[in-house]
């Protein structure tokens, strides 16, 4: 029994060695030597590199491995705890090394390399020769050194109808010289570049024969290519995507050899958009306009003023403050108090408000809440509109034909006038310092403070206010090709559907009316302060959506032009997050597709921010790919862009039919 | 009793030779010799699964890992699909219960330039890493850019720092 114990331990003990045997070798590279090499008319040092096994087993963090790497396009992933080392090609193949295990695979073909990958602490010693011939460079011994040489790799030729398309594809940057060219023969010279393909070929289609021949020393190699088509065979070199790759396409007359073809359109600017604003519509709202030029301040005139209704409210935050802006159905006076504890109010005289009063606290530098209230008495109605601020705070009251705006700045006040008065009808706003209210007892009447957060409420059906985003702007221009800038684009057919919805009678807001990428202060402020991450993309993102949260717009309509890396894609989409904008994408699709002509990409459910983070039915609509010849083409074409306008408009009343009726809301006209 | 100890040697040999395979090859083994990756086909909204066979690690820390490289990486050229920009790699993928967070090398900030192109890419990487099949549980996609949670890509469109799972497109 014991001599069977004794067995037993033996070979326990041979299996254990077996797992030794197994196992990584890591002991056989454990004295690093500098090792030299010569690489793309460069010396390339590896610092943590020794022979093992006839390969050179590197780290993945040699400064070396990652230049050869870099010069390659090549990328390298690795993470501690996993076991696949991955490399991708400048050509996409990827290249999979596995800890513990000698076989590879490079663009799914698996081979085996003399080691297997092991660690070596937190480092992942790999193969290197195996990658290099991976990546198609292959190590030449001369003299002293090794000369990693580029090669050329890979040569398809592929038969596309009566084109025949040749690509070559290298190591690294294909630079030739041309030799030789007539429509039927071209002969190049790839400088720098070796290669192991068989010298001659013959192939299908329409070439007859390719050449290849090696040139040059190791260090600086060359290869020289001569594609012979048959008879009659015209070609043309293509751009390609890759500058690691090189594409002739070859084919008899009359066939278009372009891959790309260059979009045929007139690329002229497109011609200013006349629009003249109706006589009451507000001008556009921009949430980094500059605040409104003081008005001079005058004597205040007698005025007859008679029963006026609050129609519309709304507050814009801006980077300089707060915007109120209240239309009324007739003109009105008004009188307004500094109180010294910061609190600002206005009354309008003889004034009803139509709907609720509101409150809101918008988290700004100069104000703390706004609340807008009905008071006083059935006799003598009046509206007041009450501001309690950070600090002492500049208010303008800038009263319009019938409408009064008050803006309230983050600039200190210093002359800090504590009552005034003035009218809707003319311009007059009168200020004096007489009643200083310093320890003044607040009105009853008035609204307290209260800790309400700035909310947006739910979306108003009844509201007639329609926000329209023109997709980027200013620094960020969006997508850029074939002669065609989006911010550009977007922004003109925006001041179109702009005239046409106002034409409708709806009251049109504006994310940005020139080339400007809006952003609020106070966005940027509260996403930086709030920690969370990207905060100055989120907040010109969210500074969009407040302009149509902050007045419960009706609709949110986002414009966009789209792009693709293959010039064939096309299409007209309307993107939604909310089940709210269904119904709303599916009228601009009805609408807008047979209008304009493009193919409809659908209604798509996506998460885009602007219409995820906006509280009424929103849509972005990416009105075609300015990578497409056609849709290019519509896009650089004015009657084009109104005709995206008036699809959009169509698709604005079919969804929301008639102008909605004034309702109990506060911001409707 | 000779043939007896012979036959107890083999056993003892075979059970030696694969408790070794197991300590060193095979102890993570789950799932089968492949996982599918998605692309997305030119269309923008079309996923293509084509099948990578595996190496010899299936754990799940490294089959995610590989799964996240290969759909960043997209098919070889040759095949028509919208790919991550040219050098977007994968610097790290966590499990995290359901969630996969993975980072991603900044290359793919240069792909903001249209919704659709935007889409695309991360629909091929959520399909990917949602495969049940791959990664059993794993229902969403959280993205990192260099390490960092972002909103969106710079000038971008679609909403990065919530995640994403195949109910998003």
């Amino acid at each position: 029994m014991n001599r069977l114990a004794a067995q037993l331990s033996s070979f326990v003990l041979a299996g254990a060695l077996c797992v030794g045997a197994i196992a990584p070798a890591a002991t056989d590279a454990q004295t690093p030597v500098s090792t030299n090499f010569w690489f793309a008319g460069t010396k390339l040092v590896f610092e943590h590199a020794t022979p093992l096994d006839g390969e050179i087993a590197v780290s993945i963090r040699d400064t070396g491995l990652q230049k050869l790497l870099s010069g390659v396009g090549a990328t390298l992933s690795y993470q501690p705890a996993q076991r696949y080392v991955v490399i991708t090609a400048a050509d996409r193949r990827i290249i999979t090394f596995v800890i513990g295990d000698a076989r590879y695979s490079a663009g799914g073909v698996s081979s085996k390399a003399t080691f297997a990958p092991f660690l070596d602490g937190n480092d992942v010693i790999i193969p290197l020769l195996a990658l290099a011939r991976s990546l198609y460079i292959e190590p030449v011994q001369s003299d002293r050194e090794t000369v990693l040489e580029p090669q050329l790799g890979a040569l398809d030729v592929h038969v596309d109808g009566r084109r025949t398309i040749v690509t070559l594809r290298g190591a690294t940057t294909l630079r030739y010289t041309k030799i030789a060219e007539t429509p039927e023969r071209l002969q190049l010279t790839f400088n720098g570049i070796a290669t192991t393909l068989v010298p001659a070929r013959r192939v299908g289609g329409g070439i007859d024969q390719i050449d290849i021949v090696n040139g040059g020393v190791a260090r600086n190699p060359s290869t020289t290519v001569t594609i012979q088509a048959v008879a009659g065979e015209q070609h043309l070199i293509a751009v390609s995507s890759s500058p690691y790759e090189f594409t002739v396409v070859f084919g008899p007359p009359g066939v278009a050899l372009d891959l790309h073809p260059a979009v045929p359109v007139n690329l002229g600017t497109p011609p200013p958009v006349a629009y003249v604003p109706p006589p009451n519509s507000p001008a556009p709202t921009m949430t980094n306009a500059p605040a409104p030029p003081p008005q001079p301040s005058a004597a205040a005139s007698p005025v007859q003023s008679g029963p006026a209704t609050v129609t519309d409210v709304s507050l814009v935050p801006g980077d300089d403050g707060l915007t109120v802006r209240l239309s009324l159905s007739a003109a009105a006076t008004f009188e307004w108090h500094r109180l010294a504890d910061d609190r600002w109010y206005v009354d309008i005289h003889n004034a009803t408000l139509t709907g609720a009063g509101r409150d809101e606290r918008p988290n700004l530098t100069a104000v703390d809440s706004v609340r807008i209230r009905q008071i006083g008495t059935p006799d003598a109605p009046a509206v007041r509109v009450a501001f309690t601020l950070r600090g002492d705070r500049r208010v303008e009251l800038l009263p319009g034909e019938n409408t009064l705006t008050i803006a309230v700045s983050n600039t200190p006040e210093v002359d800090l006038a504590r009552t005034g008065s003035g009218q809707t009808a003319g311009t007059t706003v009168a200020s004096t310092n007489d009643q200083v209210a310093t320890g003044a007892t607040p009105d009853p009447s008035m609204p307290q403070p209260d800790s309400t957060p700035w909310k947006f409420g739910a979306p108003a059906a009844g509201s007639r206010i329609i926000v329209i985003d023109p997709g980027h702007g200013g620094a960020d221009a969006g997508t850029s090709h074939n002669g065609l800038v989006e911010k550009t684009l977007t922004l003109n057919i925006s001041m179109r559907l702009r005239a046409l919805l106002t034409q409708q009678g709806w009251n049109v807001r504006m994310t940005r009316d020139s080339d400007v990428d809006p952003v609020s202060q106070a966005n940027l402020t509260a996403f930086a302060a709030d920690g969370k991450p990207n905060a100055n993309d989120r907040a010109y993102l969210q500074t969009r959506c407040d302009v149509a949260n902050a007045v419960n717009a009706r609709l949110f309509i986002s414009i966009h032009v789209n792009y693709a890396p293959s010039a064939a894609v096309n299409g007209t989409t309307f993107y939604y997050t909310k089940p709210q904008d269904v119904a709303l994408a599916q009228a601009l699709e009805h609408s807008l597709i047979p209008l304009l002509g493009t193919k409809d990409d659908g209604v798509i459910k996506n998460d885009f921010y602007v219409t995820k983070h906006t509280t009424m039915p929103a849509v972005l609509i990416e009105t075609g790919f300015i990578s497409n010849a056609h849709d290019a083409a519509l896009l650089a074409d004015p009657n084009a862009l109104q005709n995206i306008a008036l699809g959009i408009a169509a698709g604005v009343r079919a969804y929301a039919g008639a102008l909605p009726a004034l309702s109990s809301k506060v911001d409707p006209e | 009793m000779r043939s007896l100890r012979l036959i107890a040697l083999v056993i003892v040999f075979a059970a030696a030779v694969a408790a070794a395979w197991w300590f060193t090859l095979g102890r993570d083994r789950a799932g089968g010799d492949s996982i599918v990756v998605y692309y997305t086909k030119i269309d923008g909204t079309t996923e293509a699964p084509w099948r990578v066979s595996l190496g010899p690690a299936r754990d799940r820390s490294s089959v995610a890992f590989y799964a996240a490289a290969q759909a960043l990486a997209g098919p070889a050229s040759g095949i028509d699909a919208v790919r991550f920009p040219a050098g977007t790699h994968v610097l790290g993928v966590t499990l995290d219960g359901s969630t996969a967070d993975v980072d991603i090398s900044g290359e793919v900030k240069s792909s903001a330039e249209g919704g659709f192109t935007e889409t695309a890419e991360f629909k091929s990487l959520v399909w990917t890493l949602t495969d049940p099949q791959t990664l059993p549980g794993i229902k969403s996609v959280r993205v990192r850019i260099d390490g960092t949670r972002v909103a969106t890509l710079p000038g971008g469109h679609f909403e990065l720092d919530e995640p994403l799972s195949r109910a998003t497109f």
